[in-house]
């Protein structure tokens, strides 16, 4: 499995947003995403969790090119996505798609749900309408939503129905990688389960390789294979879900993990609770060696002055904090 | 569409109707010739013979007024529709792309709504003459900055919605996203700018006609005929009703409807 | 206990289109003095509209109380006037909501707006309310509270301003205060703060607290005793520890069965993600008898015969269910 070609793999990926500001004299850059390296393997999920200032979202929306990236290269089934233009970058969008966090905005009001699953076959010019109809009430099985909806507008949907809506649509071109970012958390616990498991399926029966960004760790945990967790625009920890999200190494990880309550008053209160201070960090003002150093609990002075690698254990997971590495001079 | 049930609506939009209706059918209506005038039987009040009257050349004032009613129908549709055209599409542009054409166009837009509209449109008509169609085209010019407004802002506060990045990922093209996305979610604000422009359009050509500087004889549009009737308001006060009549209920049937479509749009 | 605030026999319309729809329906509750009470329900569920009307915020043109009252010691607040209402709220009865950068008034500093609170409720001069408000920032944990008094909403993040937020809610030393979904919009390592601090400071100041949420793990955190809501009537009221780990109404099993939460170390299997077909019904769309009937697992024909009551059960909590007493949902929910 690891000879083969992976789906997706990012290497050096960086995106700054310049901000000038006009009281200010200098202009204002901000590091989102600073060089990161991801993999994803056919048929694998991977799981990209983090807070707000992450980069999580931004890398997501550079890998389809929604932002530009600084610099670094975006492979999917080994072809550059960053270096493409015109008419094959268009053709090379057939194979990634993207579901969006807000279901409310992400159909187009003036659209009929079947308008809306069919445009990626109509910008595509595949097939003709009689054929599309078709694909469109396929589709709609396939996420579970009664063939009657094809003709309603989305204002008539529910959130959760707008969203699974969304994924049709996504899977409509046979798509080799499919990135959701947040799909879930706007909606509730019960219809977020729903969407997950429908995922779960799709992944399934159609073989698609996901990118699930997610601030929910325990949807993370059961859906994905692999899980990267960023901070501040780095990669902290990756390796398998289960032993990451079981095991976490990196203090921010743990942290991570901790503050998921537990659905048990009597457990959750005896845990231990790692409480971070501070707030998530801003990637306009990195500190000079450790993006963590200011909330970590767990901070040594080294942590101040040099910046630590992510560095593989040899067991396939790889952390970036001075705790596991030796200290090198 | 349920504004059409509000009472508001279906009165402006019935007489609307039955003007325009009117105008159409002006040459097979069994009416006066509003070119020939019996000068022995000027200035006089309605009759069983002439319904609204006679004017200074002994014309039939209602027989004009019908006829009137294409000028200054056709010249306010046509001035808004072509500053929509252009203003719109402009507006659009300028939100999509932003950048240095957007600054450039707002810029310009907005050097242009400082000026007080009419007397543009005199400083327009002065230097390219008068007549019909150079009225149509100076209150078109009027109005090109209030699309341009209109669209711009339109477009700017839906830049950002999901659904234009979900096309982009698609493989969608920027026109094929202007023309399926952009246009259809920009349409109610711009059909409701253009109802309210209507009215205005209206109050124009009738001020500039009144003038004499819009249309001029032998073409009468409403305005001409109360610029002419000012003349005589005291020998024949009733002459200024007639028009002024018609462009104050043209006007806020306009105005009525515009109104409509825009509280609709906000529910 | 005393009891700070009585909810007694709600009864809440909604006006959809042209008709008036039942939205929250024969709700009733006490918090009591010093606890922390949830008010746990799904979107839909008219736990927000419950909030609403106890600060007496509903929209009065499209949302009105139809019957029931909302008892604060001896004072019925739905009955009272608009000005008397407003000396209550606020000082008496004080608010954290949801959204803590959008609550927050752009416009002005964040010191103006605390010592608006402190001179409007307490009367207090301009000095001596801007320390007041420099000690409240202080104790919720905002460093070099003095300087921050005069930076406005957009220089705090998500977290801070939450936490400027409660010590507004705590200025008047309050005797409720009601979280609408306080950490909802903040990322869950600011979450785990924010609730340690609410549970904290209510404590300090004495006050109890009407917890609004929809993620039983807050609740699992904080919370001292749960009322259930669903389709805008309550379905199950009940102290922490039963209702987690024995609940007594199907709904309320199948909440816990799809709250997130991490696998322990010995557990192998993956749970899978649980789910309840359907959708909750809106107001005007009710079946008869039980709301929830249509999505029941253990839905039988007598549960659609008449309106279900609320009862009174052995250990002292409250479920609104015709076969409660026959079901065993411990054991339903030891197997999720």
């Amino acid at each position: 499995m690891s000879t083969q070609q992976p789906v997706l793999e990012v290497r050096d990926l960086s995106v700054t947003f310049v901000r000038r500001s006009l009281l200010a004299s200098r202009r204002q850059v901000s590091h989102v995403v600073d060089s990161i390296d991801l993999t994803v393997h056919k048929g694998r999920t991977l799981g990209l969790v983090g807070e707000s200032g992450s980069g999580k979202s931004t890398t997501a929306k550079a890998i389809v090119r929604l932002t530009p990236a600084r610099s670094g290269s975006v492979k999917l089934n080994g072809v550059d996505l960053l270096s493409l233009r015109g008419e094959e970058l268009k053709q090379a969008r057939r194979r990634v798609q993207m579901v969006f966090q807000d279901p409310y905005s992400s159909l187009d009001p003036t659209m009929t749900v079947a308008e809306c699953i069919a445009e990626p076959l109509a910008v595509h010019r595949i097939g003709v309408r009689a054929s599309r109809r078709d694909t469109v009430l396929e589709m709609l099985e396939q996420v579970g939503l009664p063939t009657s909806m094809a003709d309603l507008m989305p204002s008539q949907l529910s959130g959760g129905q707008r969203q699974r809506v969304a994924i049709a649509r996504a899977i409509c071109l046979h798509p080799d990688l499919v990135l959701c970012d947040e799909p879930v958390s706007a909606l509730d616990v019960s219809t977020q389960n729903r969407i997950l498991q429908m995922l779960a399926d799709l992944r399934e029966t159609h073989g698609i390789s996901f990118v699930l960004i997610s601030h929910n760790l325990a949807a993370v945990q059961q859906l994905a294979d692999e899980v990267a967790v960023m901070y501040c625009g780095t990669i902290v920890e990756q390796g398998p879900a289960r032993n990451v999200t079981a095991l976490p190494k990196h203090p921010y990880t743990q942290a991570l993990v901790a503050a998921v309550p537990y659905p048990d008053p009597e457990v959750q209160r005896k845990r231990e609770h790692v409480v971070l201070s501070g707030e998530p960090a801003n990637p306009a003002n990195r500190p000079t060696g450790c993006v963590f150093q200011s909330r970590c609990p767990q901070v040594m002075p080294v942590c101040q002055t040099t910046t630590p690698v992510l560095t593989d254990d040899g067991s396939g997971r790889s952390v970036a904090c001075h705790l596991y590495q030796p200290i090198v001079g | 569409m349920t504004i059409l049930r509000r009472p508001s609506v279906a009165i402006s939009l019935t007489v609307l109707g039955l003007l325009a209706l009117a105008a159409i059918l002006a040459p097979v209506l069994p009416l006066a010739d509003p070119l020939r005038g019996d000068l022995m039987r000027s200035l006089e009040g309605p009759s069983a013979q002439h319904l609204l009257g006679t004017d200074t050349l002994g014309r039939d004032v209602l027989s004009r007024m019908i006829y009137a009613t294409r000028v200054s129908l056709v010249v306010a549709a046509g001035a808004v529709l072509v500053a929509l055209l252009i203003g719109a599409v402009l507006g659009m542009l300028a939100g999509y792309f932003g950048g240095k054409f957007d600054s450039l166009i707002s810029f310009i837009t907005d050097a242009y709504l400082a000026f007080p509209p009419i007397l543009l449109a005199i400083a327009i008509l002065g230097a390219m003459g008068r007549g019909t169609v150079n009225t149509v085209g100076a209150i078109a010019f009027i109005f090109v900055p209030r699309f341009i407004r209109v669209a711009r802002g339109a477009v700017v506060a839906r830049r950002g919605e999901v659904y234009i990045d979900a096309a982009h990922v698609i493989g969608a093209s920027t026109p094929w996203i202007i023309r399926k996305h952009v246009v259809p979610n920009i349409a109610a604000p711009i059909i409701v700018q253009a109802a309210l422009a209507a009215g205005f359009a209206m109050l124009a050509e009738a001020s500039l006609s009144f003038l004499g500087l819009g249309v001029q004889a032998p073409a009468a549009s409403w305005g001409s005929m109360l610029g002419d009737a000012s003349q005589q308001i005291y020998r024949q006060p009733l002459l200024m009703i007639w028009p002024g009549l018609a462009i104050a209920v043209c006007v806020f049937c306009f105005n009525l409807i515009g109104e409509a479509m825009r509280d609709a749009m906000r529910a | 206990m005393t009891e700070v605030l009585r909810v007694d026999r709600l009864h809440v319309d909604a006006r959809v289109g042209q008709k008036w729809l039942p939205v929250v329906t024969d709700v009733s509750f006490a918090v009591r003095a010093g606890e922390i009470m949830g008010l746990v329900g799904e979107s839909g569920s008219g736990k927000t509209v419950t909030c609403l009307s106890v600060l007496g915020l509903l929209p009065r043109t499209d949302v009105r109380v139809r019957t029931g009252a909302i008892w604060f010691h001896d004072r019925d607040l739905t009955a009272i006037s608009r000005r008397d209402l407003e000396d209550v709220r606020g000082r008496s009865i004080a608010m954290i909501p949801q959204e803590p950068s959008a609550s927050l008034n752009p416009a002005f500093t964040v010191g103006d707006q605390m010592t608006e609170i402190l001179r409007r409720h307490e009367k207090l001069g301009r000095a001596e309310a801007r320390r007041r408000a420099v000690r409240l920032l202080d104790e919720v944990g905002i460093p070099a509270a003095a300087s921050r008094l005069d930076d406005y909403p957009h220089h705090f993040s998500g977290g801070m301003c939450q936490r400027v937020l409660i010590a507004m809610a705590l200025a008047c030393n309050p005797e409720i205060i009601i979280a609408d979904e306080p950490t909802t919009a903040l990322d869950v390592t600011v979450q785990a703060q924010i609730l340690s601090l609410i549970r904290e400071k209510a404590a300090a100041h004495h006050a109890a607290v009407l917890l609004v949420t929809h993620d039983m793990g807050v609740v699992a955190e904080v919370c001292d005793r749960v009322v259930v809501m669903y389709a805008g009537q309550i379905v199950e009221s009940a102290d922490i520890v039963p209702i987690f780990h024995r609940p007594r109404h199907p709904y309320t099993e199948r909440l816990l069965a799809a709250t997130p939460r991490m696998l322990q170390h010995n557990e192998t299997d993956s749970p899978g993600f649980a789910y309840i077909p359907g959708s909750m019904p809106r107001p005007g769309t009710y079946a008869t008898g039980c709301r929830f009937g249509p999505r029941c697992a253990f839905h039988e024909e007598r549960c659609d015969a008449a309106e279900i009551p609320l009862r009174s059960l052995a250990e002292g909590n409250l479920a609104r269910c015709v076969r409660t007493d026959e079901l065993d949902l411990a054991e339903t929910r030891s197997r999720a």
